[in-house]
């Protein structure tokens, strides 16, 4: 018998949705699986656009319709920690992403808030040379 | 150089809105605000600063480098900015690459990644005043990553240390004891 709890899901923003808590692991229900992780679960499996990613046997899933959310982050090349004490799954970039970025070179695209407040992408300036320059006050 | 189809976008990889607001005085370029460390994860970076070079094409055509682009921080790390100034400008107006730009920074290992998770947690857990939930997890990435700057010292003003203390110089010892180990272009590599 699983029970839904509220579980903190921190990808790109921190969210807040009912899931459940199996032995330390989270599962979310299978109409959250888009606005966690950007991929949609249909028959198929997870699709985002065109593409679709079977479950196959690696995606664990209970009886309320529900998935185990690591899995599914697995299945999409992301990492994850799971921390049933915290009551939240924290949710990595792609590998994928990072490795294009080393190996061949791709700037990844992202999105941040200035210090104003105003959210800013690398894109903004598409089509010119950038410095990016990370720094920090510590 | 602003207006040769350039730009300095500074990224603070820190959730101190305030003192990045007092360090970014009077800059003319974008001062962007990374309190999650996305660009850590995005682009394998350690430590700061790290520069990198980003074409018209949005290809990186200089990969992590411990310099600056602009003097405004060259006070607090002691890195002369010139050289690399010099090669940003033939960069920008002679398409010229300095011979270290084709090195490959490696990619993160596993524990590096879950560290990055670690702390992104700790940081959440700190802002929702959950401060000993937050501990564990800044101790957990610090035990992955022991001389990742970007946990290491990133957390020590977050958990009631400071950055520029006794405990940074201690970091900072392990640190060139052990090589000097970053994510970016070694010095004098060409």
């Amino acid at each position: 018998m699983t029970t839904t709890s509220e579980m903190t899901v921190l990808a790109e923003t921190p969210m807040a949705i009912e899931g459940s808590w199996v032995d330390g692991e989270a599962y979310i229900q299978s109409k959250d699986v888009k606005e966690v992780l950007g991929w949609e679960l249909k028959p198929e499996g997870l699709c985002k656009g065109d593409v679709c990613i079977p479950l196959g046997d690696t995606v664990d899933s209970n009886s309320n319709d529900s998935f185990n959310l690591s899995h599914l982050a697995a299945l999409v090349g992301r990492p994850s920690l799971t921390t049933s004490d915290t009551g939240t799954v924290t949710i990595g970039q792609p590998y994928s992403v990072r490795s294009e970025a080393l190996t061949k070179r791709v700037a990844p695209d992202f999105s941040l808030p200035d210090i104003s407040g105003v959210d800013r992408a690398l894109s903004d300036w598409a089509g010119k040379k950038r410095l990016l320059v990370a720094f920090s006050s510590w | 150089m602003a207006d040769e189809n350039f730009s300095v976008i500074a990224v603070a990889i820190d959730e101190n809105t305030e003192a990045i607001t007092e360090l970014a005085a009077g800059s003319t370029y974008p001062v962007l605000m990374d309190e999650d460390h996305l660009l850590t994860e995005l682009f394998a970076i350690s430590n700061v600063p790290s520069v990198i070079w980003i074409d018209e094409d949005g290809m990186i055509a200089r990969p992590a480098a411990a310099e600056f682009g602009t003097d405004t921080f060259t006070e607090i790390t002691g890195i002369s900015r010139e050289t690399h100034m010099q090669q940003v400008r033939n960069w920008v107006r002679e398409g010229v690459l300095p011979d270290d730009a084709s090195y490959s920074v490696p990619d993160l290992a596993e524990e590096e990644v879950q560290a990055r998770l670690h702390f992104r947690l700790a940081a959440f857990l700190r802002r929702a005043g959950r401060v000993d939930e937050a501990e564990t997890h800044f101790d957990k990435a610090s035990e992955l990553t022991p001389l990742d700057f970007t946990i290491v010292r990133a957390s020590m003003p977050l958990r009631g240390g400071d950055p520029f203390g006794e405990e940074f110089f201690d970091l900072y010892q392990k640190y060139q004891d052990a090589g000097s180990p970053f994510h970016g272009i070694p010095r004098g590599a060409a």
